[in-house]
């Protein structure tokens, strides 16, 4: 007994000391994923169901939480999804620890009724295979995934990876000594390397690299290493053909070919969130008429704009302030979801460093202003490892005679905090998106009334209510043939005609927050009569009237 | 004396010579019409349509009497489960296997309704394989060239509009079931052949309040009566009843997608370009094509038959990427396309989105633009050849235009119109239906389908002739002192087609060529990177050479342009007597030379 503990605690010193505990410990690998997964889904049997939508090249499952009750299918949805880029742990666990506090909440009234109410759908890492690459022996940060490419399109396959020349386990950066280098130390932190500017009159003195050798002799450093396809630049919109990581084509990969198809099968969708590195629910979308108003829409329209700033004062309201600016990568996932697929695509990387306020913070002046370097503060303050510090090396075979140091950010360190810092914030997003599920788009059917304009003859009016507060479906939606538009019909008994009206109609316009339509039939005939309303991302309604 | 070989070899060139005068014997040579493969081995109907298993039937004749010469496989499923055909033929006998040569891809009848591409496509491999044996420019073509026939691309909706009821335009789409109305039900509303005919045509109803009437000069065409004169006809569309009950009629019919517009190039959703689906390949049999092209990198040229109005159309399908056709491509379809409206009168050369009309995300701009594939799609038919004369019509709208009626009546006797006939129609009560068949108007008719599946197949080889053909030449040598020799090579390319399009080699979609000197202790390798003269425009400079760092004896070379050459050299230890160079040029070959100094 005393034997095994002291052996156990021998084995932690020894991680302890190892290099991988310089990362922020606490994520779980795919495995320790799909086992949260399967016994969330096991103590949460009536709440829950997992399916997998697709596999990886390496036969990783891409895992899909519903939470709900009933058949989440028949219900509204919203779907949270993570890790499209590989090196977003925090999103995986945010995803996660947001679902089983939504599952551990489900019991109180409030919570329980929008669980009757809506679906919640998690895919909370799209991407395991680059994910990987964050528990294995040598860690990096990767986007792609395990598919083999010739990412500088050489005829070779992975022939000049990065390479760990410290052997500390980690890939960081090189910096060499060199008249000619164009980088030189930042004002705001001498650990940071930035671009010498010579219209600002700064010297370089300095070439950068990220730690590896030349592997290949093809004057390129590391630009063909393992990781292949970056789902984040693989999807339809914006694509760009031939970028390193982008693929031979878009939609290429089963990860995503498996999302994209679950989601053409699944139309009671109603919006998207993605954990990842873009940013439109701490400062929504600004509208631009020229970007939005042409063929090919590159800009939100109007009334998505507005919906885009509804959900946004939700998500600051929520407590999570102050985000980080960061705009879309072409081709990435939450802009294929709202330009291609129609639906309100909201993104946020979930949990970032905070702001410095500080008084010495708010002190400085502008060329020491640095979000690198606020963030090196904010790791020294909360005994994060963040920096490998630069340690001259022997020798570079590339670079004999030359001075040569290897150091850098901890690879992942920058937008993954130890896993403790994510439980306040995945509370946060609990809350956000119970106010969302609150005003989501809900149908019914009010202001019922029969008027008989002569016995057998009735004038049927009701009024289709959205008493949610977001519209049925986007602005763009509107345009798009796969969304699935509220229904409004009408069942007739034998002896029943519709003499004006119809006797079903697709509903092409989104209806707004709140918004009415109403509708008339004259119909020929007597007894009940059906009148119904239903889409998948609205919801269903149903009335029934008595012909005289 | 004879050897019991050589021997053997006599009785063969006997009775070789024996066959041949048994066959002139049989066919005078004043009988045999000039441009028809004489005494065909398998002999087709070229004024005909084939069904699914008629094509097939086709196919294996030839690869039965032409096993030298013909392969056939099945490169994947449609999405009903039809295996999906390539036919190749080339030489399969030489030594170097098909992959090893510049390749031709041909596709026909992705648009299902567009029936005539695949019996052309067929003409064509029939065409190489009946004249290997008497042609020697067709038995050069064919030892030089592998040629890839995907005689249908859409077998699924090609059966659909044989054996069922459609129009001349329908379902032009594969079967997968696509929602088409958004009301949650799937192809739950297609067209009614009412008459029973296997064909859709028209329903129009007898009505005072009716603005067309009776053409007096062919009653069965109905024209716009005058502003001041009562109309007697109404029009109520093609065949049909509101089978679902919502008020439309026929809305909701199998497919109507485009599968044309699934490619990886600028591919746009459906609210952009009509007609796409979910992304790029997500139907199943453009994902096939994909994934064969894509293990395929020696095709370099191919074309796609499609219908109608007579054009060869290069890509872009949009304007924005007018730009990626870069001036060194353009010239080349330019000198094809030019050549082709010669071949095949009134047919009329162009990008698509400037002769035709804006297409995203279809299949000849992933060739050129994804793969760096020299490609046209042929539109064939034109309203040119009802009476050889530019009629007045507008090919695309079917604006009324009394040709097809005059065309019908005099040269097929009333064979293409189905006459009106009385019907009582549930929902619009007393009608008539009647009008063209399925078959007219965008497919051929018999007599000219062998003709124009002739001129067709003629430009086809024009264009496949143009694939580049690469030839080692030149090799010169140059004692260097100090125990070294300089050795250089001029590879050349005599077609007009490059290795490498100008777009290619801009974003190295397909690897360089390699040019490797064999047999040699190379301890340096350069490629020239201006010649003489800057290229015989006088600019007036002297060749220069640049060193390849990298595998020196492997030179990787960028592009051997069309009509053009490039100039490599070794510096060799010693002084070889000999030389033997191997290019290994993806879209250009595998060809080696050897030689003395």
């Amino acid at each position: 007994m005393r034997k095994s503990f002291i052996s156990t605690l021998g084995i932690c010193l020894l991680a302890g000391s190892a290099a991988w505990a310089q990362t922020p410990a606490g994520y779980a690998d795919h495995a320790a994923l799909t086992q949260r997964l399967q016994q969330l889904n096991t103590r949460y049997k009536n709440l829950t169901t997992l399916q997998s939508v697709g596999k990886t090249t390496t036969g990783k499952d891409v895992w899909l939480l519903s939470v709900g009750q009933g058949n989440p299918a028949k219900k509204p949805a919203l779907l949270i999804v993570a890790n499209v880029e590989g090196t977003h742990l925090a999103g995986t666990e945010l995803a996660l620890q947001t679902a089983e506090k939504l599952l551990e909440k489900a019991g109180t009234d409030s919570v329980g009724k929008l669980l009757a109410e809506k679906t919640f759908y998690f895919a909370p890492s799209v991407n395991p295979d680059a994910a990987a690459q964050f528990f294995a022996k040598l860690k990096y940060e990767r986007n792609g995934n395990a598919r083999q490419t010739d990412d500088d399109r050489d005829g070779l396959l992975n022939e000049d990876g990065p390479d760990d020349l410290n052997g500390d386990g980690l890939i960081t950066l090189l910096r060499v000594e060199d008249p000619s280098g164009t980088f030189t130390k930042s004002k705001a932190d001498a650990r940071l390397m930035v671009k010498a500017d010579p219209l600002k009159n700064e010297e370089g003195g300095y070439v950068v690299l990220t730690e590896g050798t030349d592997n290949d002799k093809d004057g390129q450093f590391n630009e063909d290493g393992e990781g292949g396809i970056q789902l984040g630049r693989n999807f339809t919109f914006d694509y760009e053909p031939f970028k390193p990581g982008a693929g031979d084509y878009p939609v290429s990969e089963p990860e995503n070919r498996g999302l994209i198809d679950w989601l053409y099968e699944n139309k009671n969708v109603y919006a998207l969130i993605t954990f990842g590195l873009s940013n439109n629910l701490t400062d929504a979308v600004k509208f631009d008429a020229g970007k939005a108003n042409t063929r090919i829409v590159k800009g939100w329209l109007q009334k998505d704009v507005q919906v885009n700033e509804q959900v946004a004062r939700l998500y600051n309201a929520a407590g999570l302030k102050e985000g980080p600016v960061l705009a879309p990568v072409k081709g990435d996932f939450p802009t294929w979801a709202y330009y291609h697929f129609g639906k309100f695509s909201f993104s946020t990387p979930g949990w970032w460093v905070p702001r410095d306020t500080t008084k010495a913070a708010r002190a400085l002046k502008p060329e020491m202003i640095s979000e690198d370097a606020n963030f090196l503060r904010w790791a020294k303050t909360n005994n994060v490892q963040a920096f490998v510090d630069w340690k001259e090396i022997a020798s570079h075979p590339d670079f004999p005679g030359k001075k040569v140091e290897v150091g850098g950010f901890v690879p992942f360190a920058r937008w993954n905090p130890p896993v403790s810092f994510l439980a306040p914030v995945a509370e946060k997003h609990v809350g956000f998106l119970f106010a969302l599920g609150k005003r989501m788009p809900s149908v019914e059917l009010i202001n019922v009334k029969t008027e008989t304009v002569s016995p057998g003859l009735n004038r049927v009016t009701v009024t289709l209510h959205n008493k949610g507060l977001l519209p049925t479906h986007s602005d763009l939606g509107n345009r798009v043939k796969y969304e699935d538009r509220l229904k409004v019909s009408v069942a007739l008994a034998k002896n029943q005609q519709i003499l004006s009206g119809k006797a079903q109609q697709l509903i092409r316009q989104a209806i707004p927050g709140n918004g009415t339509e109403e509708y008339t039939w004259l119909i020929s005939g007597s007894g009940a009569v059906q009148i119904s309303a239903a889409s998948g991302p609205a919801g269903a309604a149903s009335v029934s009237v008595n012909l005289k | 004396m004879m050897t019991s070989f050589m021997k053997k070899i006599y009785t063969l060139l006997l009775l070789a010579c024996g066959l041949q005068v048994a066959a002139q014997q049989k066919d005078p040579v004043g009988i045999r019409a000039i441009g028809t493969p004489p005494n065909p081995k398998v002999q087709v109907a070229w004024n005909r349509y084939y069904d699914y298993k008629g094509l097939l039937d086709i196919m294996q004749r030839m690869v039965k009497a032409y096993p030298d010469l013909a392969k056939l496989e099945s490169i994947g499923k449609s999405q009903q489960g039809r295996d999906i055909y390539v036919l190749t033929i080339t030489n399969l006998k030489s030594a170097k296997s098909d992959r090893q040569k510049p390749a031709f891809w041909t596709d026909a009848n992705i648009h299902s309704n567009e029936l005539q591409g695949s019996e052309m496509t067929l003409y064509a491999a029939w065409y190489l394989t009946e004249n290997y044996a008497s042609n020697a420019f067709i038995r050069e073509l064919v030892n030089d060239r592998t040629f890839y026939f995907a005689p249908t691309i859409n077998p699924d909706a090609r059966e659909d509009f044989i054996y069922n009821a459609n129009t001349a335009n329908t379902p032009r789409s594969g079967m997968t079931p696509i929602d088409d109305d958004g009301d949650g039900l799937v192809d739950e509303d297609n067209f009614d052949d009412l008459n029973g005919d296997g064909e859709i045509t028209f329903m129009r109803r007898k009505s005072p309040q009716g603005r067309l009437k009776v053409n007096p000069d062919d009653p069965r065409m109905l024209i716009p009566a005058k502003p001041d004169e009562p109309g007697e006809y109404e029009l109520l569309g093609y065949e049909g009843l509101d089978n679902d009950g919502d008020g439309l009629i026929n809305e909701d019919r199998p497919g109507s997608y485009d599968p044309n517009r699934d490619w990886a190039w600028n591919w746009q959703p459906d609210y952009i370009q009509g007609g796409a689906y979910k992304y790029p390949f997500s139907l199943p049999e453009p994902r096939v094509i994909m994934e064969w092209i894509m293990k395929h990198p020696n095709i370099g040229g191919a074309q796609s038959y499609h219908n109608f109005s007579g054009m060869f159309l290069r890509g872009p399908g949009a304007a924005e990427d007018d730009a990626y056709y870069e001036p060194a491509d353009v010239a080349v379809y330019d000198f094809i396309g030019k050549t082709g409206e010669k071949m095949i009168p009134t047919y009329q050369y162009g990008a698509i989105h400037k002769i035709l009309y804006t297409v995203y995300g279809g299949e000849i701009d992933w060739f050129a633009l994804g793969r760096g594939i020299f490609m046209f799609s042929n539109e064939l038919w034109t309203s040119y050849l009802y009476f050889n004369k530019k009629g007045e019509a507008n090919e695309l709208r079917n604006a009324p235009s009394t040709e097809p009626y005059d065309f019908d009546r005099l040269l097929l006797h009333g064979d293409a119109f189905v006459d009106w006939k009385p019907f009582k129609h549930p929902q619009y009560g007393d009608i008539e239906i009647g009008g063209f068949k399925k078959n007219y108007i965008r497919n051929h008719p018999g007599f000219i389908l062998e003709t124009d599946g002739h001129r067709n197949a003629a430009f086809t080889l024009f264009h496949a002739n143009q694939l580049p053909k690469i030839e080692i030449g030149q090799v010169t040598k140059k004692e260097l002192g100090n125990g070294l020799t300089e050795i250089t090579a001029v590879i050349s390319n005599k077609r007009i087609i490059p290795t490498h399009s100008a777009f290619d080699v801009r974003n190295k979609i397909n690897p360089a060529d390699k040019v490797t000197l064999k047999d040699a202790q190379v301890v340096s390798g350069l490629q020239m990177i201006n010649p003489d003269g800057g290229g015989g425009f006088g600019a007036g400079t002297f060749e220069s050479f640049q060193e390849q760092k990298r595998t020196p004896q492997t030179l990787e070379v960028a592009n051997i342009p069309g009509m053009g050459y490039v100039k490599v050299r070794w510096i060799v230890k010693g002084n070889p007597s000999s030389w033997s160079i191997e290019v290994d040029s993806q879209k250009g070959g595998f060809t080696t030379g050897t030689g003395k100094f």
